[in-house]
């Protein structure tokens, strides 16, 4: 799940909680659903091969992507894909901060979040 | 008397002195073979006798040496305890993220008859632990086989020829030297041998990485 020590609120969009790369590239496997690392690489030319094969893996160890070897005789590669869509990802991400600050400030954030919803709507 | 001017006493007097100029002139020697002739041994043999002369002398020298025997001890014990966790945790941490590849390693393992273990990550990485040599599916997914094949050899080398990191280690700690010798350049020597100096010398220049690049000129110099 998301830390919440990398969550920063004065950023755009998934970067709140995600680095630009780790954006780039769930981006790139929402639209392709499977992808191979070339054709990651392949996208984001501009990132060094170290840097993609660091995010990907970190990506898979943090379980928002998965991915499965494909062998054949003369070759051997990974196959990625997401593990969930962007709006799962909303509500992962939503249910686990919201659970946070009812940890830490119980009823208040819930009424709040009624107020919010009510000025919003 | 301090135990530091009693130790350097004892080593002026002539009973002590004569074997301490041997200890010290024959390391010099092997240590001047070693830069020479680049072979290990030599070092080893050095550090070696080093490490018997210090431990004969902490135990023989009629000196108030505890303190100094406890430092030497210390030292040396914590080296080691250290060198032996880095040592497990690599391993450890190389078991676990394995991942079974059958098609493409068998081969390798029966060409090289050492066994072939492949890492669970896309980063590219490859290394000789024990007997075993790692590579990662990231430098799979890079290389072709001929140029895998090469940093296997690479890998062979270390396993069946250099020394090992641990005794090693050990002895350059316990002699209180160093652990100066480097034989990537004989690894990568001995697979241009094996698979050709082409396919080494691609399988260098894709993994791009500056030192790399740097054996990849040496290889061509030396040709």
């Amino acid at each position: 799940m998301v830390k919440l020590e990398r969550i920063s609120l004065r950023n755009e969009g998934l970067k709140k909680f995600f680095s630009s790369n780790e954006v780039r590239i769930l981006d790139l496997l929402w639209k392709g659903q499977t992808l191979t690392s070339a054709q990651i690489q392949l996208e984001c030319e501009d990132l060094s091969l170290a840097c993609v094969a660091g995010t990907l893996d970190r990506l898979v160890k943090s379980g928002f992507v998965e991915r499965k070897v494909d062998e054949g005789e003369t070759r051997v590669r990974y196959i990625y894909s997401p593990t969930c869509t962007k709006d799962e990802l909303g509500m992962r991400i939503s249910e686990h901060v919201v659970d946070c600050l009812i940890d830490t400030f119980g009823t208040a954030v819930v009424s709040n979040i009624g107020k919010t919803r009510g000025k919003r709507s | 008397m301090n135990s530091l001017d009693c130790f350097l006493g004892c080593l002026t007097q002539p009973g002590i002195l004569l074997p301490f100029s041997i200890v010290v002139a024959s390391s010099l020697s092997l240590l001047a073979l070693f830069f020479k002739l680049r072979r290990y041994e030599l070092l080893l043999g050095g550090q070696i006798i080093v490490t018997v002369s210090i431990l004969f002398g902490l135990v023989s020298m009629n000196c108030p040496m505890y303190q100094w025997i406890w430092v030497y001890s210390g030292v040396v014990s914590s080296g080691v305890l250290v060198l032996m966790l880095v040592r497990y945790w690599i391993a450890r941490q190389a078991r676990k993220n394995t991942v079974p590849l059958s098609s493409f390693v068998l081969p390798l393992e029966k060409e090289f008859e050492i066994p072939v273990r492949v890492i669970d990550t896309q980063k590219i990485r490859a290394f000789a632990h024990g007997k075993v040599a790692y590579l990662s599916v990231g430098l799979l997914e890079h290389l072709n086989r001929d140029e895998v094949r090469a940093v296997v050899a690479h890998e062979v080398y270390h396993i069946k020829h250099s020394p090992d990191k641990l005794i090693s280690s050990l002895l350059a700690l316990s002699s209180l030297t160093f652990k100066p010798y480097n034989d990537e350049h004989l690894a990568d020597k001995y697979a241009a041998e094996v698979v050709g100096k082409d396919n080494l010398a691609k399988a260098l220049k894709k993994l791009e990485t500056a030192s790399s690049m740097q054996r990849n000129n040496d290889i061509f110099r030396s040709s």
